[in-house]
């Protein structure tokens, strides 16, 4: 991998001059994060990873070695996810949503809009609550009933699997 | 005049593929730009370098100009492929580009607006004499689109003006109809590409899609490599390409082609591109559609036709050298077909169908291609596109073409996901197909309807069509 001071200059310099929010980098032997306004991380590991030793050695503070970033990869593996929930909790009047299938969970028609329901938000009868995106199509999940949103249990942009409950809602009466 | 030698492939999936091998026979070295979702992916092997750019949501990797650009920057990267979808039509990421000094293998930025914009590139058609829909410029609102709607006729097409893929593009029947569409297809256009322009256009009932692949260098050559026809589609969405478009009649085809060059050369175009028209097939006329400023998914069938490596080309003319042939050296030989093999269940209304590709075995032998990143084991991810492959299939003449793009169809096994393999299984063998009575309403109308009724009577069509 080519990766010397030069190429770490260069995207510093246009991450200032292009004013980009945000980006993150990961090569075999280095990591390199830049937030705007924000300057992290400042320390430099040694890394541990077979083969970035032989990188050449970042000098800038904005740059660590990258050994711990493919070890924070999630779990890939669906037998290590909880599995779908049961719709009804027992004693407990609430509507459990769920996802309608594999995909990643949008609160918001598009990025920066607010959220379609929030903790709070009184919601009628086929509103829509979220969106589960899929393969680029896009499914819209809509209330059951009238109701008040209880919880919010994924974060915008997650991956969510298939019966995964993604909010849940107290009906009116309840 | 400018060096490529080494390349960021800003994409993923069978186009990253195809670009790393185009890299690879043009002694470029690549570097695959990939999310989280991507590290373990074929591409990812195949490439000589990769570098991830951010989480597995395109939104801040593959669709973020920042993430590729600094990508290339930090890897040394002279140039930058986008493939295709993604951000290839962004005239922003060329801009980009251009400022940090990356060579950005595509035309120049003010190209791709000109010729990206459906709206401007309606009215540059319009003033070199090349046909275009009766239809409008952008309109204002639903008021304006009832009026030019009123002008040109019911049925007609909303479109967007930032369009592309069949987002925010709606048929509207009739006057009743009109306020509420207008409505939508604005909003959705809004959401696909953050611009809710419209025009309108008069909807042509029995069309085929036409379009001509185009390659122009810094030297101001300016080639044509023939037509391909796309219309086989479903929502907007080829299933199945051909070259060439062999149904048209020779004299009609001339005349697309040399309209296809006049286009691309008052657009000062440098790279590979694609100009679309729609045919009237009762009337025997042509009309502009639009310009795609990239590679398109199809161009494979028209590199079996020609023999001529687009993407090489493509790789060539951005390092600022001439095509490597004239046209006219191009030559078409036999007849080529594309089938679109889809993580989609056809039975099921299309829906997705991610998973696990337990068995994956696609199809070998003599004029048989297949374009794909994907292998026995592989996961496909639900963040992206379903496209899983291209089979290509290539003959002396169309229906050597046709039988064994049957035969091919049959041995390409695939089990873990649905894919739309059973419905091009049918589809290849159904009489129109052979006849070429193709329009573009023809998936939907016609095949879909009697192939779906057929497979409630029968229970597994797929499988006694072997």
């Amino acid at each position: 991998m080519t990766i010397d001071q030069d190429g770490v200059t260069r995207v510093l310099q246009a991450f200032e001059q292009e004013k980009w929010d945000e980006i993150h980098l990961v090569t075999p032997g280095v990591e390199l994060h830049l937030v705007a306004g924000v300057v992290t991380p400042t320390t430099t590991h040694t890394s541990h990873v077979p083969g970035a030793e032989g990188a050449d050695k970042p000098s800038s503070a904005v740059v660590t070695a990258s050994a711990d970033a493919p070890l924070n990869a999630p779990s890939e593996d669906p037998e290590s996810s909880t599995g779908p929930h049961n719709v009804v909790v027992q004693g407990e009047p609430i509507d459990e949503i769920v996802a309608p299938s594999p995909g990643i969970f949008w609160r918001s028609p598009s990025p920066g809009a607010p959220p379609f329901a929030d903790v709070g938000t009184r919601i009628e009868a086929g509103a829509v609550l979220f969106i589960v995106e899929i393969m680029k199509l896009m499914n819209t999940v809509l209330a059951p009933r009238t109701g008040v949103v209880a919880d919010v249990l994924i974060g915008n942009g997650e991956q969510v699997e298939r019966g995964q409950v993604l909010l849940r809602i107290r009906p009116d009466g309840a | 005049m400018t060096v490529l030698n080494r390349v960021l492939v800003a994409n993923r999936g069978e186009i990253a593929m195809r670009v790393i091998r185009a890299c690879f026979d043009e002694g470029i070295t690549s570097v695959l730009a990939v999310s989280e979702a991507d590290r373990d992916s074929l591409p990812a092997r195949a490439a000589d370098e990769t570098i991830t750019i951010g989480p597995a949501s395109a939104t801040a990797s593959y669709l973020s100009v920042g993430a590729v650009v600094s990508a290339a920057l930090l890897t040394g990267c002279d140039g930058l492929h986008p493939g295709y979808g993604f951000l290839s039509e962004r005239p922003e990421l060329a801009e980009a580009c251009q400022r940090r000094g990356v060579t950005f293998i595509g035309p120049p930025a003010d190209t791709i607006r000109r010729g990206g914009d459906k709206i401007a590139a309606r009215g540059l058609a319009r003033s070199l004499g090349i046909p275009v829909g009766a239809g409008s410029g952008s309109i204002v609102d639903a008021a304006q689109a009832a009026t030019v709607a009123a002008e040109v006729g019911y049925p007609v097409l909303l479109k967007a003006a930032a369009g592309g893929g069949g987002r925010g593009m709606l048929r509207v029947q009739t006057s009743e109809e009109l306020p509420g569409s207008v409505a939508t297809a604005s909003s959705e256009a809004q959401a696909a590409f953050g611009d809710g322009r419209l025009y309108v256009e008069h909807y042509i009932a029995d069309a085929r899609h036409v379009e001509v692949q185009v390659l122009a260098d810094s030297h101001g050559t300016v080639v044509h490599l023939g037509d391909r026809d796309c219309s086989f589609q479903r929502r907007y969405q080829k299933l199945v390409e051909e070259a060439p478009a062999s149904a048209v009649p020779q004299e009609l085809r001339r005349q697309i082609a040399e309209a296809a060059v006049i286009l691309i050369s008052a657009l000062n175009y440098v790279g590979v591109g694609t100009v679309e028209f729609l045919v009237d097939v009762a009337l025997n006329t042509f009309s502009f559609l639009e310009v795609n400023t990239r590679v398109q998914v199809e161009h494979p069938v028209t590199e079996m036709v020609t023999g001529i490596d687009i993407v090489r080309e493509q790789l060539r003319v951005a390092a600022g050298k001439p095509l490597s042939f004239r046209q006219q050296d191009v030559r078409s030989n036999g007849h080529a077909i594309e089938f679109r093999v889809n993580a989609e269940a056809p039975l099921a209304g299309f829906t997705p169908s991610p998973g696990t590709l337990n068995v994956w075995a696609p199809p070998t032998g003599a004029g048989i291609r297949t374009d794909t990143h994907c292998y026995a084991g592989y996961q496909v991810p639900t963040h992206y596109d379903s496209l899983l492959a291209k089979l290509i299939c290539h003959g002396a003449d169309r229906n050597t073409a046709l039988t064994l793009a049957a035969h091919a169809l049959d041995a390409f096994t695939v089990e873990g996901v649905e894919t739309t393999l059973p419905m091009h299984r049918a589809l290849i063998r159904h009489p129109d197909v052979r006849d070429n009575r193709i329009t573009t309403r023809w998936v939907e109308e016609t095949f879909l309807p009697g192939w779906t009724r057929d497979y409630a009577r029968n229970q597994e069509p797929a499988e006694s069509a072997k």
